[in-house]
C-alpha cells in the first residue's frame, strides 16, 4: 500500500482520524499531568499540572469524541437521505409480475 | 467515506447555478447541522479552550494556593463550556437524524417491514399460489416473492426483489423449492 492510498484513506475519514488523534492527545496530556503533579511536593506547583494535564486532557478527549460521533451521525444522515431519495424516485414501484402461465 | 459521500451530495444537490441551490448544496456538507450550529460549536470550543489556557496560565503565575485554585476554577469552567457546546451539537444532530429516520420509515414502501418489526401480524401467504398470479395484477404488500432462479425468497417490498421477474408463493412452497429467507427483509 503506497502513500497515495493512505492519503486517500485519511482524506475519506479525516473526522475520525482527527477525533482519534485528539483523544490520544487527551490521554497523553492526562498522563503527563499526573506524572508532573506526582513529581512535585508543593500544592502550588502541582496545580498548574492539574490545570494543563487534566483540564486540557478532558477538553481534547471531549473534542475527539464529538468529532467521532459527528462523523457517524453525518454518515447515517446521508444514508437516510439517499434512501429517502431512492424511495421518492421509486414511489409505488412494486415488483413486476410476469403474465401467469394459464396452461397449468 | 463521509467526506466522499458529502462531496457527492454537494455535487448532486447543486443541480443548477441558482444561488439558493448552490447555498443549499454548501449546507448539505454539514449533514444534519446548519451553518449556525457549526459556528455555535466552534465558538463554544474556542471560548472553552481560551478559558482553559487562561486557567493554566493563571495557576502557573499564582504564588498562593487560594489564587491558584481560583484560576483552576476558570479551567473547569472552560471544560464545562466545551462539554455543553459539544453536547448541544451532538444532541441537535441526533434529533435531526432521528427525525430523518422517522420520515424514511413512514414511507409506504417500507410499511410492511415497519409493521413486521413492530410485531404486527404479517400475512404469511397461506394459500398456494405457485406463480399463477393473474397478469398485470400488482403484488400486494406482505406477500413472499421469488423468481425461479433465486435461492432466497423476499417480501414483495424488499429492494432486492424490485424490478425483477418475481412470483408470489407461500413460505412452505418457497422452502420446498430450496429457498431460504432473505437476510435483508427477513420475511
Amino acid at each position: 500500500m503506497n502513500s497515495s492510498y493512505w492519503r486517500a484513506w485519511i482524506r475519506a475519514r479525516w473526522e475520525k482520524v482527527v477525533g482519534a488523534a485528539s483523544a490520544l492527545v487527551g490521554v497523553v496530556l492526562a498522563i503527563a499531568g499526573w506524572h508532573g503533579a506526582a513529581n512535585e511536593s508543593l500544592t502550588t506547583e502541582q496545580i498548574p499540572y492539574l490545570a494543563s494535564g487534566a483540564v486540557g486532557g478532558l477538553i481534547a478527549l471531549g473534542i475527539g469524541a464529538t468529532l467521532w460521533l459527528s462523523a457517524d451521525m453525518r454518515d447515517e444522515y446521508f444514508k437516510l437521505d439517499e434512501l429517502h431519495t431512492w424511495l421518492r424516485e421509486h414511489d409505488g414501484g412494486s415488483p413486476t409480475v410476469e403474465p401467469a402461465d394459464r396452461s397449468s | 467515506m463521509v467526506a466522499a459521500v458529502t462531496q457527492r451530495h454537494a455535487i448532486d444537490r447543486a443541480d443548477s447555478l441558482d444561488p439558493r441551490s448552490l447555498e443549499r448544496s454548501e449546507q448539505m456538507l454539514l449533514g444534519p447541522w446548519a451553518i449556525e450550529h457549526l459556528f455555535g460549536v466552534v465558538a463554544a470550543n474556542l471560548v472553552g479552550v481560551c478559558l482553559a489556557v487562561a486557567g493554566w496560565w493563571g495557576t502557573s503565575v499564582s504564588r498562593s494556593e487560594g489564587a491558584a485554585f481560583g484560576w483552576l476554577n476558570l479551567g473547569v469552567v472552560g471544560v464545562l463550556v466545551v462539554g455543553l457546546g459539544n453536547g448541544w451539537w451532538l444532541a441537535r444532530g441526533r434529533r435531526i437524524v432521528s427525525l430523518a429516520r422517522r420520515q424514511v420509515l413512514r414511507s409506504p414502501q417500507l410499511a410492511p417491514a415497519v409493521a413486521s418489526c413492530a410485531g404486527a401480524r404479517v400475512r404469511r401467504g397461506d394459500r398456494e399460489i405457485d406463480g399463477t398470479v393473474r397478469a398485470a395484477q400488482p403484488v400486494s404488500n406482505g406477500q413472499l416473492v421469488a423468481s425461479p432462479n433465486m435461492s432466497l425468497y423476499h417480501r414483495d417490498s424488499c429492494r432486492l426483489a424490485q424490478a425483477k421477474d418475481v412470483r408470489v408463493a407461500s413460505r412452505s412452497r418457497h422452502e420446498r423449492d430450496g429457498r431460504t429467507p432473505c437476510e435483508v427483509c427477513l420475511p
